[in-house]
């Protein structure tokens, strides 16, 4: 059939560029072997990564006729709408040219910073098979990067490091059972920009075509990191303040102690003084209580407390099994 | 910019040549034209072969490989590898490949066409896929240097020593010289030459056309192996798992098709072929039938069974899935010794590209994993110890030619669509005259076809004049080589009068004792391939 | 007549009062009878680590079996934890460890039966639209409204078992005569979660989804959760300082929302405890008040 292939060519230069062709394809084929002949018949100067053809690599994401795809494993009939597709970048990476864009930036920089080699004393531990399957599923990423593209958190802060490196840089080494240097992976992990930064929106987790479920993992990640007593990085005391307040206060009554989290988190009285934290919470703790929205009775306990509090303790005690 | 060993290719084969380097102390930098995760070894599926099994043994495993090889095989290549096959797969292991376990915790194999053991070790059906990524892993550990997406278009060679590469930063169209004491040729096979085939868009002979082009001799490159499987319409080879496990090819009618030698996905490829040529197939596809349960499909078999379900919306568990024979790897290559040493001095090869010897005139099934894992340690050992040892560098002088003959063809007149009709004609050649099926007339209408479209080829120029990622340039170099590449295959074709293994000849349809002791090589001449034999 | 095991949450019986007075109205009004869990405990609202909040969880949801009914929440973390954590305790091996390990002494067993629903989900599912169509005696008309699902109304699939509740809010504000304005970041995350851990972060995923939604007309957005609440409104002034632009864009809880098409007075729905001024809708509500009378 004949398809008209438009190309978003964003920061090309070239005045003469065109963006639209005409080509013949058998509706069968992909998108990619479309936007492939493109490029070998009629226009030699498109820039758009691929490589595999099958859905391995990864490398041809892109936006074909507005959904995030790999185009290699997208039928053109199944995208073609009044015969044409449209190519554009995907979100939240920086262009190069046309449809090709910065991927060292927005992945691979990321997936360098969790040292993915496994650490070994070259002792190997005595290892089952399902203690694999964990690896075999971080392993299984492509590196598309549809679930960075689709991450809440880079959408407003490129250096986030994101679902793909989470998934295949940390998981991938802290679920090894051979690897010897978790904690400090954990460690490292939990500085700004890293594992505690995830508002776990379970975008990753809707985008990723291969059901790696990235937000499952990474939340699975922060209960790892917990029971080894990392509630996060050396520079980054805030997500641990953060932890430690909220488990404090439904520990103790069950429930959440908004006052308590707030106060604790912050280093407000009667936990502590910050200045920063007075600056930045202060005002709206104040105009809550002028709104009726911060209650000034004390914080009662539920009337399960003690049994909630019987949890923790259980579940504290097994962390500290385990560290043992 | 010179280090003791420069590795072109970062699939298994060059990153494991890499890391070995590495470990021996060789400053070592690796080109490649894509990130190395994106790298065709991430394709494969099957395993990796090892006499680990109780009752197995590297004789067992030599044994197997000499049936499939079909008696062209290098044996003492092949008693190599399958004596180092077991430390190999226990060391990769070690450095982090999640290889699927059995219960007591070892290694589990499975039993691939060819072998009469259970002897590949995988991880599910994404074996190749994590053997790169662990290796790439390895690579980052040890601080090898990646001049990512830099194409290299050719080696430089002085007074017959090869003493670095050319190569383009992709994104500048800044051409480079990265000088080596030893350079390791790791760029994968030949996919593009023909159609249709479980093409990488990147599988362009590079390889093999550069070192040819330099000098170094080829063998074996009549060994062109097929696979029975690939999905209607796309690119994706059924894992040789499933075929393994008791899938069938079935016409439309339901007739069975069956392969009968070895290698076995080869002569099923042939079969498939018949079938579909004598009216079997709907729309040039037969159908694969698997016994497999929705479980497996969802474990052992996601990776294949993810991707047809996407692109195709079919389901190995239960629906029939329209397939049909393609090109899927050349055995032979860059002729190297044991080490991996090629015909020229300073040159390694390892991986698809390179002609070891290993898998003779026809690859078992998890051999192929095994060859580019074990000829990347030889090679990436020899070119450290002879790196090491080298003080050359390449001169300047070199960079200086290259740059003045690449500025006439960026001037030069050029046509979009005039390299695409070469490489059109060029892949269906290949498929029809240098296929499944050869003869004397119709390789030497192949070998005229390549002449002529090689002289075409040397007047076109590159439609497009901007530097940053240039397509066309690289594609216009690309042709080069498939043309080698193309030229070599078919006069090795012709060279072999007989049929044996992946090569068959429908004008001598048996073996020859005579030409059974002889190895084809190839190497550029004046006029075209200068065609000789060695003996076995 | 529906019948719940209602469990309001932290922030509604905390921060967001109005949450709650909201909601117990509006469902007494549509005859969705609650039966408030007391003896519950906090989800761990996707903060604590699963191995604590699953026990904490399956006592919550072994409760709501005892009583045979739909457990409702009124706060989508609160959902999404929930039913999460439900989804792991369909697994009997995990059950059994879990009722084993912490439940037994309590006297308690979860056996795996309880629905978990929001609000939202009961409104549409059990009570009906052209039920709320009928209740509404003071259709919004006129009144534009941005729905702001966040994330857990949305996803994870697992635990929204049905793609149709994915477009819930909108069908609501139909029914209740209101007009869609439809934003980019509906189904993104409010801030919330990164509000003490990355608080840049945070403020800008406020000011992008607001300001989205002042740019295209909206009177007000409406969400299903107390969390985007506090986020949206608590903290869009702080956005906008950080952001350096004014948006100034009410935010309305689903209950309130509802409510007013129901009848009731904007401060019957306490839109006055807001940080973001109300007034515009209160207007807009009460000349359509005027109107219909």
């Amino acid at each position: 059939m004949q398809v008209t292939m438009k190309f978003v060519r964003t920061k090309n230069e070239d005045p003469d560029q065109r963006d639209s062709f005409v080509v013949d394809v058998d509706p069968e084929t992909s998108v990619f072997e479309a936007m492939s002949k493109v490029r070998e018949e009629q226009d030699g100067s498109l820039a758009f990564r691929g490589t595999c053809n099958t859905g391995f690599c990864g490398d041809c994401t892109c936006q074909a006729n507005g959904k995030r795809v790999v185009p290699c494993l997208v039928k053109v009939k199944d995208s073609v709408k009044e015969d044409a597709i449209e190519i554009k970048l995907i979100r939240n990476v920086a262009p190069v040219k046309d449809v090709l864009y910065d991927v060292d930036q927005f992945m691979w920089k990321k997936y360098k910073y969790f040292r993915p080699w496994l650490e070994t004393n070259g002792t190997a531990p005595a290892v089952k098979d399902e203690d694999l399957e964990p690896v075999r599923l971080a392993m299984r990423c492509t590196v598309c990067g549809l679930c960075d593209e689709g991450c809440t958190v880079i959408d407003v802060d490129k250096e986030f490091l994101g679902p793909m490196a989470l998934t295949k840089g940390l998981y991938r080494t802290t679920k090894d059972p051979r690897d010897q240097d978790t904690k400090q992976r954990f460690i490292e992990a939990g500085e700004k920009k890293g594992l505690w930064d995830c508002v776990h929106c379970w975008e990753a987790s809707e985008h990723c075509p291969w059901g790696i479920n990235p937000t499952h993992l990474i939340m699975d990640l922060r209960d790892d990191s917990i029971a080894l007593g990392v509630k996060s990085g050396k520079g980054n005391p805030m997500a641990a303040r953060h932890y430690n307040a909220f488990a404090d206060s439904v520990k103790k009554s069950g429930w959440l102690n908004e006052r308590m989290l707030a106060s604790k988190t912050y280093g407000l009285p009667p936990y502590g003084l910050s200045l920063s934290g007075m600056m930045s919470q202060m005002p709206i703790a104040l105009k809550a209580i002028r709104k009726g929205k911060a209650s000034l009775r004390p914080h009662k306990s539920r009337p399960g407390a003690r049994q909630i509090a019987k949890i923790f303790a259980k579940v504290e005690q097994s962390h500290k099994n385990k560290k043992a | 910019m010179r280090y003791d060993v420069v590795v072109i290719g970062a699939g298994i084969a060059g990153l494991q040549a890499a890391v070995e380097a590495r470990r021996q102390g060789a400053s070592v930098a690796v080109i490649t034209k894509v990130h190395p995760l994106r790298s065709y070894s991430i394709t494969i599926q099957d395993g990796i072969n090892a006499a680990l099994a109780q009752g197995d043994s590297p004789q067992a495993h030599i044994a197997d490989t000499l049936r499939s090889g079909d008696g062209l095989n290098d044996k003492s290549v092949v008693e190599a590898y399958c004596a180092e096959a077991p430390a190999a797969v226990r060391e990769l292991y070690n450095l982090g490949v999640p290889f699927n376990l059995d219960p007591q915790g070892d290694v589990a194999l499975v039993k691939l066409q060819g072998s009469e053991q259970a002897r590949a070790a995988h991880v599910h059906d994404m074996t190749g896929h994590v053997l790169a990524q662990v290796l790439y892993e390895q690579a980052l550990k040890y601080e090898v240097v990646f001049f990512e997406e830099w194409y290299v278009p050719s080696l430089a060679v002085e007074d017959g020593v090869c003493t670095g590469a050319l190569a383009f930063q992709l994104s500048t169209g800044n051409l480079d010289l990265i000088s080596g004491g030893a350079i390791v040729m790791a760029a994968g096979g030949v996919r593009r030459l023909y159609e249709p085939s479980t093409s990488s868009t990147h599988c362009n002979a590079d390889g093999i056309g550069i070192a040819y082009r330099a000098g170094a001799q080829l063998v074996d490159m009549e060994m062109v192996q097929y696979h029975p499987s690939i999905i209607k319409a796309g690119r994706l080879a059924i894992s040789e798992l499933l075929l393994a496990n008791g899938a069938q090819l079935e016409g439309k009618d339901g007739q069975a098709v069956t392969g009968s030698a070895q290698p076995f996905g080869h002569s099923l490829a042939r079969a498939a072929a018949e079938a579909i040529a004598s009216g079997a197939g709907e729309d040039g596809n037969l159908n694969l039938k698997t016994s497999i349960t929705q479980e497996q499909a969802d474990t052992t078999y996601y990776n294949t069974n993810a991707r047809l379900q996407m692109f195709m919306k079919g389901n190995l568990a239960g629906d029939p899935i329209p397939v049909h024979p393609g090109m899927y790897r050349i055995l032979g290559g860059i002729a190297t010794d044991a080490s991996g040493a090629t015909s020229v001095s300073g040159l390694f090869a390892a991986g698809e590209c390179a002609g070891t010897g290993f898998h003779g005139a026809g690859a078992m099934d998890g051999n192929g994993l095994l060859a580019s894992v074990l000829s990347g340690h030889r090679a990436g050992s020899a070119a450290a110890n002879a790196g090491k040892a080298s003080t050359g560098e390449a001169s300047p002088a070199i960079l200086q030619e290259h740059q003045g003959k690449l500025k006439p063809l960026l001037e030069r007149d050029a046509k979009e669509g005039d390299l695409a009709g070469v490489r059109s004609e060029l892949t269906s050649l290949m498929h029809e005259k240098a296929g499944l099926s050869r003869d004397a007339a119709g390789l030497a209408e192949a070998a005229e076809k390549i002449a002529s479209l090689k002289e075409s080829y040397a007047t076109m120029g590159i439609p497009t004049k901007a530097l940053s990622f240039n397509y066309a340039l690289q594609q216009h170099l690309e042709t080069r080589t498939l043309l080698a590449a193309a030229e070599a295959i078919v006069g090795s074709a012709e060279a072999r009068q007989e049929s044996r293994g992946v090569h068959y000849r429908s004008d001598f349809p048996d073996k020859s004792d005579e030409a059974g002791s002889m190895r084809v090589v190839v190497e550029q001449g004046e006029g075209g391939p200068q065609v000789s034999s060695r003996p076995v | 007549m529906v019948k719940v095991a209602f469990y309001p949450g932290c922030v509604a019986k905390g921060s967001c009062p109005e949450l709650y007075t909201s909601s117990i109205k509006v469902c007494e009004k549509l005859g969705i009878e609650l039966a408030e869990l007391e003896d519950v405990g906090c989800t761990g609202a996707g903060v604590l680590s699963s191995e604590i909040s699953d026990p904490i969880n399956a006592r919550t949801l072994a409760k709501a079996e005892q009583m045979g009914v739909p457990l409702m929440t009124i706060c989508s973390t609160c959902t999404g934890v929930i039913a999460l954590a439900n989804v792991r305790l369909q697994d009997p091996e995990y059950r059994d460890k879990i009722n084993r390990e912490f439940l037994a002494e309590d006297g308690l067993e979860y056996k795996g039966t309880t629905e978990v629903k929001h609000l939202l989900w009961v409104l549409v599912e059990d009570v009906g639209l052209d039920v709320l169509t009928a209740a509404s005696t003071q259709p919004l008309e006129g009144v534009k409204i941005s729905p702001f699902y966040g994330c857990y109304l949305r996803r994870p699939d697992e635990a929204i078992k049905d793609g149709n509740r994915k477009s819930y809010i909108e069908k609501v504000t139909q029914a209740i005569g209101g007009t869609n304005v439809d934003i980019s970041g509906k189904g993104k995350c409010c801030g919330f979660p990164s509000l003490t851990i990355n608080e840049e972060n945070a403020l800008a995923m406020t000011a992008k989804h607001t300001s989205e939604a002042r740019d295209k007309g909206a009177d007000a957005m409406v969400v299903p959760c107390p969390l985007c609440h506090l986020e949206l409104d608590g903290q869009q002034s702080r956005a906008e300082a950080q952001e350096k632009q004014d948006i100034d864009m009410p935010i309305l809880h689903l209950s309130q929302l509802v409510g007013m098409a129901l009848g009731f007075t904007p401060s019957e729905m306490e839109v006055q405890r807001h940080f973001v001024s109300t007034k515009n809708v209160e207007e807009k509500v009460k000349s359509l008040a005027v109107t219909a009378s």
